[in-house]
């Protein structure tokens, strides 16, 4: 590809209508293989996948716990990339990116916080723990809901843009935190259940299903994301000559 | 399926409250997610075609709505 081909690439992918009318179909897939996945993976992962033989049943918690959390930091990186590419590029669509993954961000965080807290209960004894690795989820969920408060505090969008997108920048060092936490203090969080280059600890009966879960969460994610970051682009737009074809196309139908 | 019974599959040995309050939080939290982006997008959409419709009613009688206003 040539350059100006791929600066051109690079302005269609700044363009709302674009982004738009690209993610029509995208939205729909999404959603069913979403659902689909969700499903089942939650059938083999409560029903047929074998108990831990220490654990126990508990363990099935972590087909929960363990895709909300890798969304959750997930979602925060997606927003980090996006503010950075905000503040360099100026390009529109970055701020309609982290405003939409915003919501999901806070609740998939809340949610990693309170399937481990009940996981904690019947595995550690205990509720809650000071952890590493707790705290710096708990620190992930004050930044979602910072930049939460933030939006809602600044009314020129611009410099709301701005604010939002080094925010979430400078939060992302939380990250490289929350993964190494296990290592750097000593910890009742058990190493991470995959990684890249390894084969996992766990016997594959085990993994399958969590696999399905988590690529169930990230679908749901890219779906709900994707809807949200349509959503905003009306809103933003509603003054522009394509969403009003675009409205009046949809009444035809 | 891994357990005997359904009653086994609630039970979840003696882990069943823990199990099914993170499941059932989970899909509590999924679902409203999906909707609250859904109802999002629909109120937006249909806030378009409603100021679609004024605008083209203003359009057809652009004088008679100047001079009521007046």
């Amino acid at each position: 590809m040539t350059e100006s081909a791929l600066k051109r690439l690079w302005h269609k992918l700044g363009s709302p209508r674009w982004f738009f009318a690209l993610t029509t179909s995208w939205v729909t897939v999404l959603g069913w293989v979403a659902l689909a996945l969700l499903l089942w993976g939650s059938v083999w992962s409560l029903a047929f996948a074998p108990a831990d033989y220490q654990q126990g049943n508990s363990f099935r918690i972590m087909y929960v716990h363990v895709p909300a959390a890798m969304l959750a930091q997930s979602l925060y990186i997606g927003m980090g990339v996006a503010g950075f590419i905000g503040l360099v590029w100026r390009m529109k669509l970055t701020d309609v990116a982290i405003a939409a993954c915003l919501p999901l961000g806070t609740v998939v965080t809340a949610l990693a916080l309170f399937s481990g807290s009940v996981w904690g209960r019947p595995t550690w004894g205990s509720w809650w723990e000071w952890d590493g690795r707790t705290v710096s989820t708990l620190v992930l969920f004050f930044l979602y809901v910072g930049i939460y408060a933030l939006r809602e505090a600044i009314a020129d969008s611009d410099l709301r843009a701005r604010a939002s997108a080094l925010m979430a920048m400078v939060g992302t060092i939380n990250i490289p935190i929350i993964k190494y936490s296990v290592e750097w203090w000593n910890t009742l969080h058990q190493p991470a259940s995959f990684s890249l280059m390894e084969k996992p600890a766990m016997p594959s009966e085990m993994w399958a299903p969590l696999l399905v879960m988590v690529l169930g969460f990230y679908s749901f994610a890219a779906f709900t994301v994707l809807l949200r970051m349509r959503t905003e682009i009306l809103h933003r737009e509603i003054n522009a000559r394509w969403v009003r074809d675009w409205i009046q196309g949809k009444e035809s139908h | 399926m891994y357990f005997d019974s359904f009653e086994a599959l609630l039970q979840m040995g003696k882990h069943g409250f823990y199990v099914w309050s993170a499941w059932g939080s989970t899909a509590l939290v999924l679902l409203l997610s999906w909707l609250s982006a859904r109802a999002g997008f629909n109120s937006a959409a249909r806030r378009l075609q409603q100021q679609l419709l004024l605008s083209e009613r203003e359009a057809q009688q652009p004088s008679t709505v100047r001079n009521e206003s007046a």
